[in-house]
């Protein structure tokens, strides 16, 4: 699986997209700075809550990181799928198993790459113009890492899933684009399920009623249900991928 | 020699279509086998199912006289259908992209392929600016990472101009030759073919109806004059007179000579100039194309 891993961050490092969206994460970041700083004057406290996965996205761009990532996965994936390259892939004696988890792998590590980057950028800026990135403590940052990988690798899997079925590049893009604001709502609902006995107002920021301390013991069931569903995919995908003729 | 392909009763169906039908063929090192079929005959699926791309529904095969694939497949390259190349990256990048595949961490090897291939020129070229021919190349380049004992081609020469075609030839030929590489080739171009292969397998609605070696198509397809009712020694000491060495006496006075038969003309007058005349004289053989269609079906869909 090294060698999968291997050779898909090499296609990833010299393909035109990689680089491209590696430069999107320097003004986002820039952009999520300066929505945390007008932020924080809303907050009571004048501390953005961190909201583990929900948070994720609110805080370290996941929307942006999702869509990036997920059009990313799409080229990634489902071009060989339409281009042939699969079937001089497997040709070469390569496990149809490995090579999906290989290219989840990759992305994965991709993800985390943005990712960091990103956090870096926030880090920096908040330490240079702010008091700080809204980024709470070495826990939180390890519940954004953790919750953001299993989230990410879902959607892709998702997306490769798709890429499998339909070994075509246009739909692949489709599903990821489309897919997002479907998977933001589930995100939040599973969220809002998660927080019992809770009212919340019409109209308030999601981030603003959670408390940190109450949402990071239940941030796990959400982080579970992802990671169950990136399974699910996961498995389809290899299920496609192994029984299907190339 | 030792056996580098055999399948056993190869079978492939698409619901109740039944695409390649229980073809059990055998190849040899060092073969050239050319498989001859019209569109839809079977050949890339046939292809497919040895090169590990498609499951097939019954029969086996094995490579290397070894039952599992799965250790042997990594000694063979394919080619099938369009070469597949990332457009974005350059024609190294594209094989440096396979050697990681294979774990491969020596790149030395890129040079000698893309010498082989005749790349090497163009090797910090992007593949999208690669002309049809150069594609071509670069997808046997890309069959030829890791050094394969067997290389399964699907239709190498299709869309190439002459000179392209010609390169190709040379270029495989050169493969078999000085490394003794086993290659299975599917083609149309009838006429490359016979350039190319040692032997043959035409299939026709998925089956292998013939299999033949270079030497008996030859055979098959040589033409000859055949002169029917006459005294053999007579007619051959006629024939020794005028240069006509080739001949073959056959059953119920018949000689098969082999000449340029256009010479039956000649033969005839010449054998009435000594008081011998032929119940018939004929001109017998096809042409190699001919031949083919008619195991093929008959029709041709050129």
């Amino acid at each position: 699986m090294n060698n999968v891993i291997s050779s898909q961050s090499f296609k990833c490092v010299t393909s035109k997209a990689f680089k491209v969206f590696a430069l999107i994460t320097i003004p986002i970041s820039v952009l999520l700075f300066v929505m945390f700083n007008g932020m924080k004057d809303m907050q009571e406290e004048g501390t953005i809550i961190v909201n583990g996965i929900t948070t994720v996205r609110e805080s370290v761009g996941g929307d942006m990181l999702l869509m990036v990532l997920g059009i990313f996965a799409a080229l990634l994936f489902a071009m060989d799928f339409s281009s042939g390259s699969i079937r001089q892939i497997i040709g070469k004696g390569i496990d149809r198993t490995k090579y999906v988890v290989g290219t989840l792998v990759t992305i994965a590590l991709y993800a985390l790459l943005l990712m960091g980057t990103m956090m870096v950028i926030l880090f920096v800026l908040g330490s240079v113009f702010g008091e700080g990135t809204g980024i709470s403590g070495f826990s939180e940052i390890g519940w954004i890492i953790a919750g953001t990988l299993v989230f990410v690798t879902f959607f892709v899997s998702a997306v490769m899933f798709i890429a499998c079925l339909s070994r075509k590049t246009s739909i692949s893009l489709i599903f990821a684009i489309l897919s997002i604001s479907v998977v933001n709502i589930i995100c939040q609902l599973l969220s809002l399920i998660t927080k019992k006995n809770l009212l919340v107002d019409p109209g308030t920021m999601f981030s603003q009623v959670i408390s940190a301390e109450a949402t990071l013991s239940e941030r796990i069931i959400p982080l579970v249900s992802y990671f169950i569903l990136m399974l699910v995919f996961g498995f389809a995908s290899i299920m496609v991928v192994r029984k299907r003729d190339m | 020699m030792s056996s580098v392909l055999k399948t056993d009763n190869l079978t492939k169906t698409y619901g109740h279509a039944t695409v390649v039908d229980h073809v059990s063929m055998h190849l040899e090192q060092g073969d050239i086998y050319g498989l001859i079929g019209r569109n839809g005959a079977g050949k890339t699926t046939l292809m497919k199912m040895i090169g590990g791309i498609a499951a097939p529904t019954s029969g086996s095969y094995e490579f290397f006289g070894e039952k599992d694939n799965r250790k042997t497949i990594a000694r063979i390259g394919c080619l099938i259908e369009n070469p597949s190349l990332y457009p974005d990256m350059t024609v190294e990048d594209n094989l440096k992209f396979y050697n990681k595949l294979l774990g491969i961490t020596d790149n030395r090897n890129i040079d000698e392929i893309l010498e082989l291939v005749d790349l090497s020129d163009a090797r910090k070229k992007k593949t999208k600016k690669l002309s049809l021919g150069m594609k071509q190349r670069l997808g046997i380049a890309i069959a030829l990472v890791g050094y394969p004992d067997m290389l399964i081609l699907d239709e190498p020469i299709n869309g190439l101009d002459p000179t392209g075609i010609v390169e190709v030839r040379k270029m495989l030929l050169k493969l078999n030759q000085e490394r003794n590489m086993t290659l299975l080739i599917s083609s149309h171009i009838l006429g490359e073919l016979e350039r190319l292969a040692t032997r043959y397998g035409i299939i026709e609605k998925g089956v292998l109806v013939e299999e033949l070696s270079h030497e008996e198509l030859l055979e098959k397809t040589r033409q000859a004059v055949r002169i029917d009712g006459l005294d053999p020694r007579k007619v051959t000491v006629i024939l020794e007179e005028i240069g006509l060495t080739e001949y073959k006496v056959l059953q119920d006075q018949k000689v098969m000579v082999y000449c340029d038969t256009s010479l039956s003309g000649k033969i005839n007058a010449t054998l009435g100039e000594h008081g011998l005349f032929a119940e018939s004289i004929s001109v017998i053989g096809q042409d190699l194309e001919s031949y083919f269609v008619e195991k093929m079906g008959g029709v041709s869909h050129e």
